[in-house]
C-alpha cells in the first residue's frame, strides 16, 4: 500500500546556541543557497530560546538542545546536507549527544473496515476477553462511538548498527485522512553513543562521531523504515 | 480504532508520555517549540510572521530581527506551500561528464522497485537542473534523481522528477590536519622494498 | 544471467601455468597461477549481482578450492581507479600471505595524506573513491606485510624454478620516473582545502601512472596492459613503457591484456612490434560505464585489434540493457523528461588460457566472454 504522503525528520539533541540559527546569520555565513533563503518563512523567533522558519521544502528548528529539520519534500538528503552544513560549517561549537531519522507516513485505507481488520490484525480484541467483545461490538458506530486500538508502539532494541538505541514504530489514527479511513505510522531510529547523554559528558570527537554516523547511516535508516512500514502495513515479511 | 485521540492521551497523562516519549522522536519538534516557547502566546506573532515582543534585552545589532521589524509593510516574504511527497524512484548520483546539452552520471538505485541497489548509466538533460543548482553541475558532483508523487493541501497530486544537487559540508581543517598525521604516521611505518 | 562460478573445473596442475581474465564491463582481475599452487592476482573487480559484492578473484579462487590464506604471492593494482579496486581490500584481508604491490607514488606519504584527506568525506561520498586503497592499507599496515613498490625496469617477484616447473618472472615496465614526479604534482593539486566542500577524489592522469607488467613463464610471456596510454613525451606513458621493456631485454609476449579496455587511447605501434610476438593473443575487458556510443572497446577498436591479434577475445560483452522491472509510471516520468537511464552492470565473464611447459595455450572461454575475431594459421 502507498501511503499519501510521508515526511521524514532529522532530529539532533545535545547543545545549541539558537541564534546562530536565524536567517541573518545563515545569509551572513552563506550557509543556505539563495533561493532557500529567500523563500524562508519564520515560524517562530525567540533568541537564545527557539528560532524555527519554513523552507520550500521543509522545516527547520532550533532550540538550546534540539536542533530538527523536517523534510516534506524529496530529496530527503537535503535536509541532512543542510543538518551536517549547518553543524560543521555553520555552528561548529555545537554538540550533539543522541540523533533521530524519523519518519511520518500516513495510509488512507478503502473503507473503516479495511482499517479495523488493520488494528485488529496489529492488536487482536479476542485477549481483552468481555472488555475486547465490547469494543469490537462499537465498530459499527462512527465517530466518538467507534472503539479500538487507539496506539501502539513498538520497539527494536537491540539493533547491531549503534553503540546505543532502538527502532519505535507506533502507529495511530491518522488526523489527515478523513472518515476516519486514515492511519498514521511513525518510525523513530534514534541513534545515541553507549555513555550517557548527558552533553557535559560528551566530548566532542563522540559528537564528530555521531555525525559522521548520521551521515553514513542516513540513506539505509530512510530504507529501512520504508520497507518496515510497507511490511507492516502490508502484513508481508519485509 | 478510536478517533477520540486527544482525549485518550489528556486521560492517561504523564504516563503516556513516559512510555511513548522519545528524545528524538516524532513529538520531538512539537515539544521542542512549546518547551522553549511557553511563554509566547499566540498573539505575540503577527500574523505568524514575526514576534511583536521579546523576553530578553539584547543589542539590537545581535537582533536579526531587528531589521525585518523595519522592512516596508510591502516586504512580505511568500508563504511556502505546504505540500507533501510520495517517493517513487530515487538514485544517488554522480557525474561524469557535462556535455552541451546534456550531463553524463553513474547512478546508484536508493529506492523504488527495480530500482534500489541498481546501478545504472544516465544520460540527463540539463535543463533538468535547478537554475539555482546550475552553478554545482560539474564532473564529479553528487546529485539525487527522484520521481515523486506531490501532493497540496487541497490533496492534488502531480507526479514530478527532480534532480538536486547535494551541497556537501566543507572539508575542515581540524580534520584534514588530523588526517595528515595519521597519513605521516602511516607513510613512515610501511615497509617497502 | 549470473556467471556460474561452479562450472570452471579444478585448479591446474602444479607444472601448468594459467593467466586468467576477469571483466564484468566494469573493471577488470586477471588471476595467474605461476606453478606450484602459487598464485598471482593483478588488479580487482566485483561481481554486481553478488549480494556480498566479494572480489572475483576470491570467488575464482575459493571455486577451484585453492587457499586464499597461504597460496597467494601476490596482489597488485595496477592504479588505483575505483573500477580496478573494487574488492582489494577484502582480497588483501583475507590473502595474508600476499605482498602488495602498486605503483611507487601511491605508496609515498604525499599520496597517502591525499586518501587520507579525502576519506573525511567519504561518509557523504559513497568511499570518497579512496576507501577501497584505504583498507587495502590498513589491511598491509595491520600485518606488518612488505609492499613491494612498482616502477619502470623493475623486478617485481621471481619464482625460482623446480624439478616440476621453469622459472617464473613478473617485471614493471612503468610508470617512469617523470610520471612518478608529475603525479605527485597532480596529488598535491587536487588535496582537498579548508572550506572547499566536501567530495569524492577525482585524478587527473591516473591512467599514465598504471603498472605495465611483463610475466614470463617459462619460455612464454604475457604483458598486462593496465590501462596505460599514449603520450606525446617519450619518457612518459606507453613511450616510456616500452622503452623500459627494451632496456630490460624481456622476451615478447605471445599474449596481450589489452590496454585501456581497447581504446585508441591506449595503442602504440610500437607496442605491437617491440614487447610483442607478431599476432599475439589478446584479450580486452570492456568498459561499458558509459553511453551506448562511447563503449570501449569501439567497433573501430575492435576492428584495428582483430587486425593485430592472431585472436581477440572480450571477457564480456559491450552493450547495456535497458533496466527492466520498474514501475510504469517511473518509467513515463523519464520518458517525458528525456532521462536515459541504462543498467550500467553487464555480466561476468572470463577467459582462461592453460599450458605446459613446451606446449601451446590451452583457451577457454567462459560465457558471455567471447572470441571475437581469429586469423586462419598460415601454413
Amino acid at each position: 500500500m502507498t501511503p499519501e504522503q510521508t515526511s521524514v525528520s532529522i532530529v539532533l539533541v545535545g547543545v545549541f546556541r539558537p541564534a546562530l540559527f536565524t536567517l541573518d546569520e545563515l545569509e551572513r555565513n552563506q550557509a543556505l543557497p539563495a533561493t532557500d533563503l529567500a523563500a524562508a518563512k519564520y515560524r517562530a523567533l525567540l533568541l537564545d530560546q527557539v528560532v524555527s522558519f519554513a523552507l520550500p521544502w521543509g522545516l527547520l528548528t532550533a532550540t538550546a538542545d534540539r536542533l530538527i529539520v523536517e523534510i516534506s519534500q524529496v530529496p530527503y538528503v537535503q535536509g541532512l546536507d543542510l543538518l551536517s552544513r549547518l553543524i560543521r560549517d555553520h555552528a561548529p561549537g555545537s554538540i550533539v549527544t543522541m540523533f533521530g531519522i524519523n519518519m511520518t507516513s500516513h495510509y488512507k485505507f478503502p473503507d473503516v473496515a479495511a482499517r479495523d481488520a488493520f488494528a485488529t490484525r496489529l492488536a487482536p480484541t479476542s485477549p481483552w476477553g468481555g472488555f475486547g467483545r465490547l469494543i469490537e461490538e462499537s465498530f459499527p458506530e462512527s465517530g466518538d462511538k467507534h472503539g479500538g486500538l487507539i496506539h501502539l508502539t513498538m520497539r527494536h532494541a537491540n539493533v547491531d548498527d549503534r553503540e546505543s538505541g532502538w527502532i519505535d514504530v507506533k502507529v495511530e489514527p491518522s488526523p489527515l485522512i478523513p472518515n476516519s479511513q486514515g492511519v498514521a505510522m511513525f518510525v523513530n531510529d534514534h541513534f545515541a553513543p553507549a555513555v550517557s547523554a548527558d552533553a557535559s559528558r560528551v566530548k566532542r570527537a563522540t559528537s564528530e562521531e555521531l555525525l559522521s554516523l548520521l551521515e553514513r547511516i542516513f540513506d539505509q535508516s530512510i530504507e529501512r523504515s520504508f520497507k518496515i512500514l510497507n511490511s507492516v502495513v502490508s502484513g508481508e515479511a519485509a | 480504532m478510536t478517533s477520540a485521540l486527544r482525549r485518550s492521551q489528556t486521560t492517561y497523562g504523564d504516563t503516556a508520555l513516559a512510555v511513548s516519549e522519545s528524545a528524538t522522536g516524532f513529538d520531538s519538534q512539537q515539544r521542542a517549540l512549546s518547551d522553549s516557547a511557553q511563554s509566547l502566546g499566540q498573539h505575540d506573532f503577527v500574523d505568524g510572521l514575526q514576534p511583536k515582543r521579546r523576553l530578553f534585552e539584547v543589542p539590537d545589532v545581535n537582533l536579526s530581527t531587528a531589521e525585518a521589524v523595519a522592512r516596508p509593510a510591502t516586504h512580505v516574504k511568500t508563504i511556502p506551500q505546504r505540500t507533501t511527497s510520495v517517493l517513487l524512484a530515487e538514485w544517488h548520483g554522480q557525474v561524469t561528464e557535462v556535455l552541451a546539452a546534456t550531463f553524463i552520471a553513474q547512478l546508484k538505485g536508493r529506492h523504488g522497485e527495480a530500482v534500489a541497489g541498481s546501478e545504472d548509466i544516465a544520460v540527463i538533460p540539463i535543463e533538468e537542473v535547478r537554475e539555482s543548482d546550475r552553478d554545482l553541475l560539474q564532473t564529479g558532483a553528487f546529485f539525487r534523481l527522484c520521481i515523486a508523487y506531490e501532493i497540496s493541501q487541497q490533496g492534488n497530486r502531480r507526479r514530478y522528477t527532480e534532480v538536486v544537487f547535494r551541497r556537501l559540508p566543507a572539508f575542515r581543517r581540524e580534520e584534514l590536519e588530523q588526517a595528515q598525521a595519521v597519513a605521516r604516521e602511516i607513510a613512515s611505518e610501511l615497509r617497502l622494498e | 544471467m549470473n556467471f556460474d562460478w561452479n562450472s570452471l573445473g579444478s585448479a591446474p596442475a602444479d607444472d601448468e601455468f594459467e593467466v586468467s581474465f576477469i571483466g564484468p564491463g566494469f573493471g577488470e582481475c586477471l588471476v595467474i597461477h605461476v606453478g606450484n599452487q602459487r598464485w598471482v592476482v593483478v588488479d580487482s573487480c566485483v561481481d554486481t549481482t553478488d549480494s556480498d559484492r566479494r572480489p572475483v578473484a576470491e570467488r575464482y579462487l575459493r571455486a577451484l578450492g585453492v587457499h586464499l590464506e597461504s597460496n597467494v604471492d601476490l596482489i597488485v593494482a595496477s592504479h588505483w581507479h575505483a573500477d580496478h579496486v573494487r574488492g582489494i581490500g577484502r582480497l588483501v584481508a583475507q590473502c595474508r600471505a600476499a605482498r602488495f604491490s602498486c605503483a611507487n607514488a601511491l605508496v609515498q606519504r604525499e599520496f597517502i595524506t591525499f586518501v587520507w584527506e579525502m576519506a573525511t568525506a567519504s561518509a557523504s561520498t559513497d568511499g570518497a573513491k579512496v576507501n577501497e586503497f584505504r583498507e587495502a592499507i590498513h589491511h598491509i599496515r595491520e600485518r606488518d606485510a612488505v609492499i613491494t613498490w612498482a616502477t619502470a625496469n623493475k623486478l617485481i617477484r621471481r619464482w625460482p624454478a623446480t624439478q616440476s616447473t621453469p622459472e617464473a618472472v613478473i617485471h614493471a615496465l612503468s610508470p617512469s620516473d617523470k610520471e612518478y614526479t608529475l603525479f605527485l604534482q597532480e596529488v598535491a593539486a587536487a588535496r582537498p582545502t579548508a572550506t572547499s566542500a566536501k567530495r569524492s577524489a577525482s585524478a587527473t592522469t591516473p591512467n599514465l601512472a598504471s603498472v605495465v607488467l611483463h610475466v614470463s613463464l617459462g619460455t612464454s610471456s604475457v604483458l598486462l596492459g593496465a590501462d596505460m596510454e599514449v603520450h606525446h613525451d617519450r619518457l612518459r606513458g606507453w613511450s616510456a613503457a616500452i622503452d623500459s621493456g627494451c632496456q630490460l631485454a624481456l622476451p615478447p609476449a605471445g599474449v596481450l591484456k589489452v590496454p585501456h579496455h581497447g581504446s585508441v587511447t591506449g595503442h602504440h605501434d610500437e607496442m605491437w612490434t617491440h614487447l610483442l610476438t607478431p599476432g599475439p593473443m589478446s584479450v580486452a575487458t570492456p568498459f561499458n560505464r558509459q553511453p551506448d556510443n562511447r563503449k570501449l572497446p569501439t567497433t573501430a577498436d575492435i576492428v584495428r585489434l582483430s587486425g593485430l591479434s592472431s585472436a581477440l577475445f572480450l571477457t564480456s560483452v559491450a552493450r547495456n540493457a535497458p533496466a527492466r522491472g520498474r514501475e510504469a509510471a517511473v518509467e513515463r516520468s523519464l520518458r517525458e523528461r528525456g532521462i536515459v537511464i541504462r543498467d550500467a552492470a553487464t555480466p561476468i565473464g572470463m577467459v582462461r588460457l592453460r599450458k605446459h611447459e613446451g606446449s601451446d595455450w590451452r583457451r577457454e572461454v567462459f560465457a558471455p566472454a567471447l572470441l571475437q575475431s581469429q586469423k586462419e594459421a598460415s601454413a
